[in-house]
């Protein structure tokens, strides 16, 4: 029912991406192709054949789904959203995808810009490396939707460090991803400007058709973002538990609410027990 | 500051200088009245200078042809073959130590093989001033390609980007202040080595470059001739390095902080 509620924000912003998707030539495919569920079966990974990274990890992530991986740091977060983008391939077990993941989009800690190019020109580059050639309006679009319509033509060196974030986020969404890997993306910035994106990550990417996987520090970021919430333990990683998060649409009054605070403490509880600390 | 009180301001100390040493200079040879095929005054240089301005016009004409096509044979050279080491890893490990051997080898030592190879005149006094200026080229190409950020090479693999189109948009403009360094130092080298290579492998007579007025004035004790002419030579070096700089500032200029 919940879930029924947070569509009813969407709908205007929905019917943008899907004007974006018609209007490209890429975009046919696109509207085919519908956001994968990911399976992690018995994952293993270590690194240099020793040190126990991830540990027979089970993970469902479902289609359209919105997870969170919490836990300390080193505890094997990164390496597992690694895998699930094909950046690194597991020792044992095996990553599961509904549909062959063509179209996942990666966002990291670091914007990772190009510094010669403005922002316009980053945020088409994933346009421009798949061979599309005329992807301005496409570009315009989702630099609207991140608020950097009047940045387009500035260079990286110009903008905020939440300016960065953003032109990383649009050039994440410009392919209009069906997997989006999110790996600590706002951990840099200052808690005002975090908050912000997370609003807008909120706006722009829940209920659309795209499967999120998102690693992060913050407990309150991943109850305003994720429907669930995995916590980790220690490395070699493992699940210690997960949160199911049904708090309806997500918007900045969310933080302030009884429920939000309860479940925030509530993972802060089993984090804590997680890493071994007496409660 | 406005633009031409700092010109004037960055260009003072230096020109004083310039008019202490030669009024030293000149006074020196005055007192101790050296000969003038030891050294000239500055005064005679000068003379020299505005004496047959044709011939020596016409003879830096020459050497700036053959100094600027070899350098630009460095610098296309030096990026491609910077840039085929950093593709091909085992070419890299096999050549690279090679291409020292460019920079060991005196280019004195090899001047005379170059007329033997490419014939006298022009081919091997562009030969010579290359060679001579190409390792920098190569070794700055090679340190840039390798310092290019390890997260946008990953977001290049993540997008499946080509060897060929990650180059061309990431390793290619990522190096471009690497290349420009070594592009500056391979302009002072490419003059040195057109003159080196016009010493052993130019015509003389009335189409002689500097190089030959060098020689064939030291023939006839014109020492007046001889520094006139390593004063060109020496105006062509800093005319290049200047041109270099400037296409330096025009790419770099935008995001790059050397350029700002």
């Amino acid at each position: 029912m919940i879930e029924i509620k947070s569509w009813i924000g969407i709908p205007l912003l929905a019917l943008l991406f899907c004007s974006t998707i018609t209007t490209t030539k890429e975009g046919v495919k696109v509207v085919s192709q519908s956001a994968p569920d990911v399976k992690l079966v018995d994952v293993v990974k270590t690194f240099d054949g020793s040190i126990e990274v991830v540990d027979h990890l089970n993970l469902d992530i479902p289609s359209g789904g919105y997870v969170a991986l919490l836990g300390p740091t080193g505890c094997g977060k990164t390496t597992v959203l690694r895998m699930v983008g094909g950046l690194l391939a597991p020792e044992a077990g095996e990553i599961q995808f509904s549909q062959p993941s063509s179209q996942t989009a990666f966002c990291f800690q670091e914007p990772r810009l190009l510094p010669w190019r403005n922002v316009r020109r980053n945020v088409g580059l994933p346009l421009e490396l798949a061979g599309q050639h005329d992807f301005d309006q496409a570009v315009q679009e989702v630099l609207g939707l991140v608020g950097l319509t009047d940045a387009a033509e500035r260079m990286p060196a110009a903008l905020s460090g939440g300016m960065k974030m953003r032109t990383s986020l649009a050039r994440a969404l410009v392919s209009n991803p069906k997997l989006l890997l999110l790996d600590e993306p706002f951990g840099a910035l200052d808690e005002v400007t975090r908050f912000r994106l997370d609003e807008d990550v909120a706006r722009l990417v829940r209920g659309r058709d795209t499967t999120v996987l998102m690693v992060t520090h913050s407990i309150s970021e991943a109850v305003f973002l994720a429907d669930e919430v995995v916590v980790l333990s220690p490395r070699p990683a493992r699940i210690v538990e997960r949160f199911r998060i049904d708090l309806g649409e997500r918007l900045p009054e969310l933080r302030a609410t009884p429920e939000f605070a309860l479940m925030t403490s509530k993972i802060y509880e089993a984090l804590r027990a997680a890493m071994g600390e007496p409660a | 500051m406005k633009g031409g009180l700092r010109v004037w301001y960055v260009s003072w100390p230096p020109l004083l200088v310039v008019c202490l040493l030669l009024f030293l200079w000149e006074l020196g040879v005055t007192l101790f009245s050296i000969p003038p095929y030891m050294l000239p005054t500055p005064w005679q240089v000068g003379q020299a200078l505005v004496d047959q301005p044709g011939r020596l016009l016409s003879a830096t004409g020459r050497t700036a042809i053959a100094m600027l096509l070899g350098f630009i044979c460095s610098a296309v050279g030096g990026v491609v073959l910077g840039s085929c080491l950093t593709l091909v890893p085992l070419a890299r490990r096999g050549v690279y130590p090679l291409t020292l051997i460019l920079q060991m080898v005196p280019l004195v030592a090899i001047a005379p093989m170059l007329v033997v190879w490419f014939g006298w005149g022009i081919p091997s006094v562009i030969a010579a001033a290359c060679i001579v200026s190409i390792f920098p080229v190569i070794a700055s190409t090679l340190d840039g390609l390798q310092s290019v950020d390890p997260g946008l090479k990953e977001l290049f693999r993540i997008y499946g980007a080509g060897k060929m189109r990650t180059w061309w948009m990431l390793g290619f403009p990522a190096s471009l202040p690497s290349i420009f360094t070594g592009l500056r130092i391979a302009a002072g080298l490419a003059v040195i080595g057109a003159i080196v290579g016009e010493f052993v492998g130019s015509y003389g007579g009335d189409h002689a470059p500097l190089g030959s007025v060098i020689t064939s004035a030291l023939k006839q004790t014109r020492t007046d001739v001889v520094f006139a002419a390593i004063i060109l030579a020496a105006a062509l070096g800093f005319a290049l390095f200047g041109i270099v700089n400037l296409l330096g500032w025009l790419f770099l200029r935008r995001w790059h902080s050397s350029a700002r």
